[in-house]
């Protein structure tokens, strides 16, 4: 199997997986897609070079979405994440939530909770310890159990 | 905690786009991989409280990890300044910001850009901006009122006398052209044990290894524990604003039917041991699993502990964790291919383990080869098994199985994804011999697993490995359909009377081996009725309605209900 058909089927098999975590963690279709689109392609373009491409892609990508993010901010100023008007309705309260939780929080809640990743890849995306990872965790998780008990409220 | 996955399932509704064709198309342009990006372009910071920082203790000598290697071209900030930006985090609630970053210019420039007060204008000051989740603890605030919070905290420092000499929490992003991220120390700030276990340490903080294995992390000097048992602590001799953890291995000090939690560890499952008056702090606890055995996380929170440390244990103790594929001394861990918890790493086996040399082996499943179903809905099945019953240990994960023993309708397998529990430990009940017996050379002997594939064809099973007990021959390995135990709904009919009680409750379809239980004291009973269920889906005959009449305890006067459900056997 050639490195295009490898990365080919990585991207069936995986993406639409790595999409809709994406979809969580920006809360924007589009740059959802366009992060999972800059991995692949840049996962193309590295050939060979890459042993592990799933456990990259999914790194990559989301630290992709997260630079996005960080460039909207800056734009808007804003810190939080607003939940497109396109996506699913039933969601949007969760996706919101998600949106205020911090950057390093709301992608170890995501990437661990949501898309099922090891907690060794969410350090290595984030760029930090297990020790650190789990605190993000603990608090990601407190501070969105309690928003979402605040809107059920 | 709501279960996320649950949560956004109408997600997976939403079909992804296929752009595979455009990816390959897609102009590539260089990316930096190796750090994540930084602040730049920020805009004005809103500011809502102005605090005095507090005085923390110097740091005590930890064996303290290098942190990230800064990049050679960019400056960083003096060491001292970042060791002032983590304990200004840590005074204000959080050990692990998402960022920070710096700046030196004039103290005009500075106080124009985040709206400080402006100080000597001839003054050098550095500019620190942490991201985060903030509360001003040194705030001062009416009593009653919440302590301010916010998501991005800006200091100004005298570059020359290094005081602080400005404050500031809000929640709008900082925008000072030149501000550069550095890597606050929350990264290397990790304490690790030599028993293989690590925390994050807040600045300050001291450790204090108490004996061969048990290790002390205090915010000050705290009163040893015992070194023989570190469950007693010197309660009166606490500071009164003392907060310590001590770790420690359970060891003979494990109580029998204690179920050990996972790390991570949520300092809202500690258990409050004791808070006697005038002892003036709490103990808190829990008992966790290791990779190597149990271990006794403890806390003792002196009553007058400052919100800054009360927060801070509760992030020390969500940051305990082992190294992946850590363990404390290799001598420990002999080379086997039995299964052993550190087969397992992240809910997947991560070494091959077989049981009687291969009649069953899990392999490590291909990256990217993930369950269907979640580890929470496959373990409350799986280890409801009776195979389980009486075992004291256990593991359970995603691999590839192998069967090579078919019996009672079970085939043989190879290489099927599927959840597999694997239990071992506990004791045979032996009629009295007059000479010991010999043992049988069965290196698998005791262990059990059960087997849930994630293909439509392949029934769960159960396995028992070939197995020697009170010296009679081997027999084995047997392979059977995998069953659970469940716990029935039942409804009592009148009142106790007579030391008996009448109950109605529904057979479980397809379920065998009634069982009902009634421990407790004379005063209230807990009543279980419990059946043995297939784990397959099978044609079973309609359900039966059953009344009937039960002894209770001399005296009882209640029956409360037992939880509903699966039977959990392993603890």
């Amino acid at each position: 199997m050639d490195q295009v058909t490898g990365l080919e089927a990585v991207y069936r098999r995986e993406g639409p997986a790595i999409w809709r975590a994406l979809l969580a963690f920006t809360g924007d279709p589009a740059v959802a897609e366009d992060a999972l689109s800059e991995a692949f392609a840049q996962a193309l373009a590295r050939g060979d070079a890459l042993r592990e491409p799933t456990r990259w892609i999914w790194r990559v990508a989301f630290r992709i979405g997260a630079g996005e993010l960080k460039d909207r901010r800056r734009r808007s100023g804003e810190l939080t994440v607003e939940p497109a008007y396109d996506m699913p309705g039933s969601i949007l309260h969760v996706v919101e939530a998600l949106g205020r939780l911090s950057p390093n929080q709301r992608l170890a809640v995501v990437l661990h909770d949501y898309a099922d990743r090891p907690v060794t890849e969410v350090a290595a995306t984030i760029g930090a310890s297990l020790a650190t990872v789990y605190v993000h965790l603990s608090q990601g998780r407190k501070r969105l159990r309690a928003m979402l008990e605040e809107d059920d409220a | 905690m709501p279960d996320l996955k649950e949560l956004l399932r109408p997600l997976a509704d939403n079909e992804m786009p296929d752009r595979w064709d455009r990816i390959q198309r897609r102009p590539v342009e260089a990316m930096e991989e190796s750090r994540p990006s930084r602040a730049g372009v920020m805009i004005g910071a809103g500011l809502v409280a102005l605090v005095t920082l507090a005085v923390i203790a110097l740091l005590s000598p930890l064996s303290i990890g290098p942190g990230p290697e800064p990049p050679a071209s960019e400056p960083q900030p003096p060491a001292w300044l970042v060791d002032q930006a983590y304990r200004t985090a840590y005074a204000n609630g959080d050990i692990t910001p998402d960022s920070a970053s710096w700046l030196l210019s004039d103290a005009d420039t500075i106080a124009e850009a985040v709206e400080h007060q402006s100080a000597d204008p001839s003054l050098q000051e550095y500019l620190v901006v942490l991201e985060g989740q903030f509360t001003g603890f040194s705030a001062r605030v009416p009593p009653g009122t919440p302590f301010p919070k916010g998501s991005v905290l800006t200091i100004a420092v005298d570059a020359g006398t290094h005081v602080v000499t400005d404050f500031g929490l809000g929640n709008q992003e900082v925008d000072v052209p030149g501000l550069q991220t550095f890597a606050l120390p929350d990264v290397s700030q990790t304490y690790t044990s030599p028993q293989g276990w690590s925390v994050a340490v807040p600045p300050g903080w001291k450790t204090n290894a108490f004996s061969a294995e048990a290790e002390m992390i205090a915010n000050t000097t705290v009163p040893t524990p015992s070194a023989d048992d570190p469950t007693i602590w010197q309660a009166d001799g606490f500071p009164l604003d003392g907060v310590a953890l001590v770790v420690a291995p359970a060891g003979a000090w494990v109580p029998g039917d204690a179920e050990a939690s996972r790390l991570p560890l949520s300092f809202s499952h500690f258990a409050t041991l004791d808070s006697w008056t005038g002892s003036g702090s709490t103990l808190f606890t829990d008992l966790f699993q290791g990779p190597d055995g149990q271990y006794f996380a403890i806390a003792r929170i002196g009553d007058k502990a400052s919100p800054i440390d009360r927060s801070a244990i509760e992030e020390v103790v969500a940051s305990l964790t082992f190294a992946p594929g850590s363990s404390p001394e290799p001598t420990t861990t002999p080379q086997t291919d039995l299964p052993t918890v550190d087969a397992v790493v992240d809910d997947r086996f991560v070494r091959p383990v077989r049981l009687d040399e291969g009649g069953l082996q899990v392999d490590p499943a291909p990256e990217g080869m993930g369950p269907p179903i979640p580890r929470s809905d496959a373990e409350d099945e799986l280890w409801a098994s009776p195979a389980f019953q009486g075992k004291t240990g256990g593991v359970l994960g995603w691999g590839l199985v192998t069967l090579t023993t078919s019996q009672h309708g079970i085939e043989t397998v190879t290489s099927v994804p599927a959840w597999v529990a694997f239990g071992w430990g506990g004791t045979h009940s032996c009629p009295i011999m007059t000479a010991a017996p010999s043992p049988a050379n069965l290196s698998s002997d005791g262990y059990v697993a059960v087997v849930m594939g994630s293909t439509a064809d392949t029934q769960p099973f159960s396995y028992a490995a070939r197995a020697s007990a009170c010296g009679n021959p081997p027999v084995g390995p047997t392979v059977q359909p995998a069953t659970h135990v469940e716990s029935l709904a039942w409804t009592q009919v009148g009142p106790v009377a007579n030391d008996s009680v009448t109950i109605n409750f529904t057979l479980a379809p397809c379920g065998s081996d009634l069982v009902f239980n009634v421990p407790g004291d004379p005063t209230g009973i807990t009543l279980f009725v419990e059946m043995t269920v297939p784990d397959a889906t099978l044609p079973c005959p309609s359900p039966v309605a059953v009344t009937e009449t039960l002894h209770t305890f001399d005296g009882a006067t209640q029956i409360h209900h037992a939880p509903t459900g699966y039977v959990r056997q392993l603890n």
